[in-house]
């Protein structure tokens, strides 16, 4: 084969290859999105699977609303939660189990959920997309957890910070719950990795 | 209660007041600090507060009364001290500690205090007089500002508690000024008859107690603790022009020289110099503050001279340099500098070393002439030593003048060493400790362009019972400069000052005062609370510009770090996806201008 014919398959193969990374880069944003109408369907399903055993619950007589919720343990897999801030039109739907990559590439993952000895919640996703509003999150916005339990626990952000992966800790006994959402920082940097994670945290109010 | 830091909203349980007894004799302050911490509530109460003294104040003596007793305290190593505070606190017992952990930043704390109890606490510490051009003045610290503290300093717990040390909730200014009042009476007997005594930042009432004696208390009674108070005087007659002082303590002599060059600088012949301005517009400043450094540039700005070289630096979480190296004083290099001030406006985090760099660097490290580098901030930062790191690395190459001290006819180990620049009016402070005081001791140095010595007889020095823990405090302080430019080991340094504590019963970041009580009075079954007062913001700190939404997150809201907290490792959360675009977008470009070329080729071959 000439030199003309090499350099016209090498770019081409270029052009291939180049196109295929692209594809593949806007795949993600738009699987993101798409994962999330399903991770919503799902997570209307089952909490309207919560509100019938309860109702059920009350009908035979069985203890009062807030002791049955608070019974319900959260699904290990799945939708679980439902994270909005009013203010800055967000809705994402909170996945239970390991943070895998799979896993964060659908939607933000419960790292930790609230207990009665630790009332301490942390999620984490993607800086993105799932979590790139905690770019542009401020202190005193409100936002709202509903989980598929049916319980609705509201929240407003009172700090921020920004720690290495593995020097993020949380209080043991705060005063308040809190809720501690974390992704990887700084926003805008194009590249995958990056020892810095940004953490808003947010009181409980209500 | 309170258990992050932040802002406290709601009337402390604990109330504190303080109580400042100063008696200034010669040239010595002697400052009794007492405090009482009065327990409003119905639960058993731990109370800490954490209170500024002069950077040159040593803290020796710490009582606590409770009722009728008096608890005097003990010095011990800074662990052992806490171990005693909180084997006496467990077991229900009252107990007071005074710990260090800035050279000029101390906490108090008292555990056991019962429903509506008082305790009070008492420490002592002495400074010496400040002087300037033949005024004398002394400050009392009552405020300590708000820290901001750089996130990236936090680098690990260790740090995060450090920072955590130094800084303390502040109070809303909904709960009033009147929170920490303070209440100061000055027994002044300097030596001569006083003159012209002032506080510029509070009224004062000045009583006449003798014929060079006088008494200054506060003219309000009390006063909020949100600016320091600061006292000035003259001498009715002559400055005086050398002060000596001296004691003998262990079989080891101490002696303190105050030497005052008297020359007359005239104004034509001082050298140029090179003036690097750097100023802080971070949030911190908005309020009086920022006015107040704006409008003192602008003034040093026009006392520039043509021969003069400067440059402004200025900086928030980010810096400016306002020209590349320093210019020279032209009236239209002033001119732009004037404007670029006037557009300055508080805002964003104050990281502060960035700055600090620039200013040092020095571009013409051999030309003659006096560098001097100003900051105009509230300076309030937790990271100094990262700060003190960089002035001993880069400061040490700043232009020095030649100056010496010779010591005849004795051994004497002096400090400072290295002798400092001094303005015009200022006196030179040295400490000494021999076997003997005696002998000559002769000052040298330059002023302006003409050399100049003094030479004072060391045997007419005066008897003072402060000299020894005077010299032992400069001591500390040459220890913590040698750590921080990296002479001397972390470890080695933390031993040589609790050496220094132990021996002179001084408080210092390594060794502490505690005083426990004798017999229990918190009952088993009570709990006891802890509460961690909160303190004033300075006057004219505007409270919303620090802690609003422009701000960034002031040490206020660093991150708490309560008792107890659990690590948590964090999963990868960026998937990249914009550079894999972009570099797809990179390759196919790359494949486009290859298959361009192909083609041409192509065609050139075809016409061919």
């Amino acid at each position: 084969m000439s030199g003309r014919g090499l350099l016209a398959v090498a770019s081409l193969a270029l052009c291939f290859g180049g196109m295929a990374t692209v594809t593949g880069g806007v795949a993600v944003p738009v699987k993101a999105r798409l994962a999330q109408a399903t991770l919503e369907r799902m997570f209307e399903q089952r909490l309207t699977e919560h509100r019938l055993i309860e109702h059920r619950a009350e009908r035979t007589g069985a203890p009062s609303r807030r002791v049955s919720r608070a019974a319900l343990a959260l699904p290990t897999q799945g939708p679980v939660a439902r994270i909005t801030v009013g203010r800055l039109g967000v809705k994402e739907y909170v996945l239970a189990g390991e943070p895998s990559h799979e896993q964060l590439a659908q939607g933000p993952t419960l790292l930790k959920a609230a207990s009665a000895a630790s009332p301490v919640t942390v999620l984490a996703a993607h800086r993105d997309t799932h979590f790139r509003f905690i770019r542009d999150l401020r202190e005193g916005d409100e936002m709202t957890l509903q989980f598929v339990t049916g319980d609705r626990q509201r929240y407003r952000v009172v700090r921020f910070e920004t720690v290495r992966w593995d020097a993020f800790a949380y209080p043991l006994d705060p005063a308040r719950p809190l809720l501690a959402l974390t992704t990887c920082f700084p926003f805008g940097g194009t590249e995958y990795g990056g020892p810095w994670r940004r953490v808003a945290w947010a009181e409980r109010i209500g | 209660m309170l258990r992050g830091k932040g802002v406290a909203a709601a009337m402390p349980a604990v109330r504190l007041g303080t109580d400042m007894d100063v008696t200034v004799s010669g040239q010595i302050l002697r400052v009794r600090v007492t405090q009482a911490f009065r327990n409003t509530s119905d639960k058993w109460m731990e109370a800490t507060y954490l209170y500024p003294l002069p950077d040159d104040g040593a803290v020796d003596t710490m009582k606590m009364v409770v009722g009728q007793r008096v608890i005097v305290g003990h010095i011990k190593r800074r662990a052992e001290a806490r171990a005693i505070y909180d084997q006496a606190k467990a077991e229900g017992r009252k107990a007071g500690l005074v710990e260090s952990d800035r050279p000029n930043l101390f906490r108090n704390s008292v555990a056991n205090v019962g429903p509506g109890e008082t305790v009070l606490v008492s420490i002592e510490y002495q400074a010496p007089v400040r002087q300037l051009g033949g005024e004398f003045a002394m400050r009392l610290p009552l405020v300590v500002g708000a820290r901001y503290v750089p996130p990236h300093s936090l680098t690990g717990r260790a740090a995060a508690v450090d920072a955590l040390r130094v800084t303390a909730p502040l109070a809303d200014p909904a709960l009033g000024r009147s929170l920490n009042p303070v209440s100061i009476t000055v027994h002044l007997a300097p030596g001569f008859v006083p003159a012209n005594i002032i506080s510029p930042y509070h009224r004062i009432a000045v009583a006449e107690a003798g014929p060079a004696e006088r008494t200054i208390t506060l003219a309000a009674g009390e006063e909020p603790a949100d600016r320091d108070f600061e006292l000035r005087w003259r001498s009715a007659s002559a400055d005086p022009t050398i002060g000596l002082f001296r004691q003998t303590l262990g079989g080891q002599g101490y002696v303190m020289a105050t030497i005052t060059p008297q020359a007359r600088v005239e104004p034509g012949k001082l050298a140029p110099r090179e003036m690097i301005f750097v100023i802080d517009n971070s949030g911190s400043m908005s309020g009086e503050s920022m006015a107040a450094a704006k409008q003192s540039l602008l003034h040093a700005l026009g006392t520039l001279r043509p021969e003069d070289s400067f440059n402004v630096i200025r900086f928030d979480d980010t810096m400016t340099r306002l020209f590349d190296h320093a210019t020279r004083a032209s009236p239209e290099q002033i001119a732009v500098a004037r404007k670029f001030t006037e557009g300055l406006e508080a805002n964003g985090g104050t990281e502060m070393l960035p700055a600090l760099k620039a200013a040092l660097a020095d571009d013409h490290p051999d030309d003659p002439g006096v560098r001097q580098v100003i900051f105009l901030t509230d300076g309030d930062l937790s990271n100094e030593k990262e700060m003190m790191a960089e002035v001993a690395a880069r400061g040490g190459a700043a232009r020095g003048v030649p100056g010496g001290v010779r010591v005849a006819g004795t051994a004497l180990d002096l400090t400072p060493r290295r002798l400092p620049d001094l303005y015009a009016g200022e006196p030179l402070v040295l400490l000494g400790k021999g076997e003997r005081i005696e002998g000559r001791l002769t000052v040298s140095g330059m002023i302006g362009d003409k050399p100049w010595s003094q030479t004072v007889d060391l045997g007419q020095a005066a008897d003072s019972p402060a000299v020894a823990r005077l010299w032992a405090n400069r001591r500390i302080a040459d220890v913590e400069a040698q750590r921080w430019s990296g002479q001397m080991a972390e470890d080695v340094a933390d031993e040589a000052i609790a050496q220094l504590g132990l021996a002179y019963d001084l408080v210092t970041t390594q060794t502490s005062l505690v005083a426990v009580d004798e017999t229990r009075t918190r009952p088993d079954g009570a709990r006891l609370t802890r509460e961690e007062l909160p303190l004033l913001l300075p006057k004219g700190w505007d409270f919303d510009g620090l802690l609003g939404r422009d701000a960034p997150p002031p040490p206020a809201s660093a991150p708490p770090v309560p008792e107890a907290e659990q690590q948590m490792d964090l999963p990868q959360t960026a998937t990249g996806f914009l550079g894999a675009i972009q570099r797809g977008l990179a390759l196919l470009a790359l494949g486009l201008i290859g298959l361009g070329a192909a083609l041409r080729r192509r065609g050139r071959e075809g016409r061919a």
